[in-house]
């Protein structure tokens, strides 16, 4: 597996996990209003440290197993498969804002509820670039 | 739209069997992007395929060939 590879599988990994459930938890007590401000930014913080030291432990394994390959910069394949990854999310997120805009402008969503649904449309973006990576990466030999 | 192919794998058998990770090495690119140019499912760009036959001690057209469909 191609070292760029395994890094889409530890940023698919951990932000599955982690943000799955953060947003398992924060949305049911985003909804009824529930918890104090100080609560839902210490669970937000906490998600995130979370999230970069997973990555960055992960990232430094995956490297020490093939550090050659985590040494060389992108090659023009590993390069096009990234931009086509990153075009397929702008997608993706562009949809997810619009989503949000339409939630705020026209339904009953409190703003507790918006910022979570706007981190969510980002964090699907980026499981969508990490995706079609893989596949792009499965695919091509 | 025609159809790149390629002589990789028999002009690496008449050097030795070089090993894809050897070429990669030499030309400047992951193993794993001269498996898929040698499985014709990338085709890389002008530069590397010079790059490719440099390595391999022959003209670019040696390696790569193109045949139009249709």
């Amino acid at each position: 597996m191609a070292f760029r590879e395994k890094l889409a599988w530890i940023s698919v990994a951990t932000m599955s996990l982690v943000y799955g459930w953060y947003f398992w938890t924060i949305l049911p007590l985003a909804r009824t209003g529930a918890g104090s401000a100080w609560h839902y930014a210490k669970l937000l913080q906490g998600t995130i440290i979370t999230v970069v030291v997973l990555q960055i432990v992960l990232t430094v394994a995956a490297a020490a197993l093939s550090p050659r390959e985590a040494r060389a910069p992108e090659d023009e394949r590993e390069k096009l498969i990234t931009l086509r990854g990153t075009r397929i999310a702008y997608f993706v997120l562009v949809t997810g804002a619009l989503c949000v805009c339409v939630a705020g402008l026209f339904f009953d969503t409190n703003s507790l509820l918006l910022g979570n649904y706007a981190l969510m449309a980002v964090v699907v973006a980026n499981l969508v670039k990490d995706f079609t990576q893989i596949v792009q990466y499965r695919l091509a030999g | 739209m025609g159809v790149i192919a390629n002589n990789i794998r028999r002009l690496r058998f008449d050097r030795g069997e070089m090993t894809q990770a050897e070429l990669a090495a030499k030309v400047g690119v992951t193993r794993q992007t001269i498996n898929a140019i040698e499985q014709n499912k990338y085709s890389p760009s002008l530069e590397t395929a010079f790059k490719i036959a440099d390595a391999l001690g022959v003209a670019i057209g040696d390696v790569f060939s193109y045949a139009a469909k249709g």
